[in-house]
């Protein structure tokens, strides 16, 4: 049994003009101690799937409206509030994109980790502490002691990612899931950053969810990649199978948009026109107005998510 | 206003610790009794033995004053506490919660904000009967939507801060969440707003009980005081006059209160 099994994952938002099918149809599965990246632009759906995952979506406009999410088994999906809030943070804990305003200004790093414990575990405020200077350590934050007694605006972004992924793993999760983990943070943080999640995945054995647009982040940290476009899984694959042979268009052009230090003097490669807006997707295939390879069928019939070999799933009735 | 700001939280938290005290300890610092008559030494200036004078009884200026204050600064003190206690909850659910939650909270509070303050107040103390209690009921019913007002902007706009999320995401539930995350971010303004009420809301107790509606002579309070000393504004002003500049000086110095905290408290000025 999987970790984390999601199954045909239908998220829409009921709102005044319609029902936009944010997420229409996903399903992944992350092993314990594996890691799986979601890349996508901007509103194709991944970080409504991710926050499926806990249910932080936000309800009203949102619904999941089919499909489960079993975690150790457990369907996410209709769990109790209850049981749902003894989850969240201590199985599956999660990392936000913006690491200055993650933290709450006016308790002290050291505070809110402790207090992060004491939800879950009937620890005493000392051994809580003791924690989170543990985990402050953990996440390669010199001088931890100092640093837990520390408000959040005294530390620089690097410093307070850092804290906030230690908070995420005060609990020892199994799962953790990381919405744009970086993309707040300079280049050289980043790296830092995902060397760390690396380095306590392989310590820990933590499975982790990781959402991004950046390729490059993909590349550098996760095993299996999904790729959606318009609320749609397009095509999913071994992260070395991806970038050696991508097999949906979208996703090839999505590796020939990324900026490459070897070629000089190219004009960086776009994808042409724009995502369709959510209320008036095209027939057949969401991505046929922009795809070069589209056919007849493209434009009737939606193509289903198929084994196209070298374990890659694809969505499209041309793969590459 | 370019007076330094430490010099102004000084001068006005002074200023209002030193008419707190004064009110508390009237008993003791009062020179004389202020219930105690005399014809004989009725519509005096001020004088050696009556420092402000005393009023058409003969009763000393002086002492009414400071007993006054009692009844003035605890209802005007204690009513927008009262008010605050309840208002920063309802504010803080409803702009917490939203939908529903939110709509009847908001709702109510736009009705009762519908009259005017002062109106209000008075529609509340006559229903209720002239007495000590239906002044700090009425003046805490009618401040009562300002507290919810700011409480629940105030919420909705540290609701939508991501540490909020994260700790939704950290399985924290509403309840801890709203006391442990949104009142601590929220405090500040509420505390400027509180000090800047607890102005406005002696000013309500003297409109109050000017109209005989707040404490109930022979027991002084300022504005019964105001009252009793319209009736002989030109033969003998000393108990208006006394009674009025102990209104002005503590409006005065709650408000500075109120503005040197909110430029300690604000970020652009805050130090």
């Amino acid at each position: 049994m999987s970790l984390l099994e999601v199954d045909d994952l239908r998220v829409h938002l009921f709102t005044d003009r319609g029902v936009v099918k944010a997420v229409d149809g996903v399903q992944f599965s992350v092993e314990a101690g594996r890691s799986l990246g979601i890349v996508g632009e901007s509103g194709c759906g991944k970080t409504m799937t991710a926050l499926s995952l806990m249910r932080l979506i936000p309800e009203p406009p949102a619904r999941i409206v089919s499909g489960s999410i079993r975690f150790d088994g457990e369907d996410v999906v209709t769990m109790s509030p209850d049981r749902l809030r003894a989850l969240r943070g201590n199985q599956i804990a999660m990392i936000y994109q913006d690491p200055m305003t993650s933290l709450n200004p006016v308790f002290t790093v050291g505070e809110q980790i402790a207090e992060a414990v004491r939800l879950h575990r009937r620890d005493t405020r000392s051994a809580a502490w003791t924690r989170a200077v543990e985990v402050l350590h953990l996440v390669g934050i010199p001088d931890p002691d100092r640093v837990a007694r520390a408000y959040p605006h005294q530390l620089s972004g690097g410093m307070r990612q850092r804290a906030v992924i230690g908070m995420a793993l005060a609990c020892e999760p199994k799962l953790l899931i990381a919405d744009e983990p970086t993309t707040a943070l300079d280049v050289t943080i980043q790296a830092q950053i995902l060397e760390l999640l690396r380095r306590l995945q392989g310590e820990l054995g933590t499975g982790i969810v990781l959402i991004t647009h950046d390729l490059g982040v993909i590349a550098d940290l996760v095993d299996d990649v999904i790729v959606m476009y318009a609320g749609k899984l397009v095509e999913r694959a071994p992260v070395r199978q991806l970038f050696a042979a991508p097999r949906h268009p979208y996703t090839s052009g999505l590796l020939r948009s990324v900026p490459s230090l070897d070629i000089r003097e190219r004009r960086l490669a776009t994808i042409d026109g724009t995502v369709p807006p959510a209320h008036a997707m095209p027939n057949g295939c969401r991505f046929n107005p922009r795809c070069t390879l589209a056919r007849d069928i493209c434009h009737e019939q939606e193509p289903p998510l198929v084994d196209v070999g070298n374990g890659t799933m694809a969505a499209c009735w041309a793969p590459l | 206003m370019n007076v330094p700001i430490g010099k102004l939280t000084a001068i006005g938290g002074g200023l209002s610790l030193l008419l707190i005290l004064l009110a508390a300890f009237s008993p003791w610092i009062a020179p004389l009794d202020p219930l105690d008559q005399s014809f004989l030494t009725a519509n005096q200036g001020p004088t050696a033995e009556h420092w402000f004078g005393t009023d058409a009884f003969g009763r000393d200026v002086l002492s009414r004053v400071l007993f006054g204050g009692r009844v003035s600064l605890a209802i005007g003190i204690l009513a927008p506490l009262l008010s605050a206690l309840a208002g920063i909850w309802a504010g803080m659910l409803a702009g917490y919660l939203g939908g529903w939650t939110d709509r009847l909270l908001s709702r109510s509070s736009d009705l009762l904000m519908s009259f005017p303050t002062l109106l209000l107040g008075v529609m509340i103390a006559a229903a209720l009967g002239p007495s000590f209690q239906s002044a700090v009921i009425a003046i805490a019913v009618a401040l009562f939507p300002r507290f919810v007002r700011l409480s629940r902007s105030a919420t909705q706009v540290v609701r939508r801060e991501p540490f909020i999320d994260a700790s939704i995401a950290a399985g924290r539930g509403t309840a801890s969440i709203v006391l442990r995350h949104v009142l601590p971010n929220i405090a500040g303004p509420l505390v400027v707003a509180l000090s800047l009420w607890i102005a406005t809301a002696i000013r309500l107790e003297a409109a109050l009980s000017f109209l005989g509606l707040g404490a109930q002579p022979p027991a002084p309070s300022w504005g019964n005081m105001i009252r009793d000393g319209m009736s002989d504004l030109v033969g003998d002003p000393w108990p208006a006059a006394f009674a009025g500049a102990a209104i002005t000086i503590s409006v005065l110095a709650f408000n500075m209160v109120g503005d040197a905290l909110r430029d300690l408290l604000d970020p652009e000025t805050g130090l």
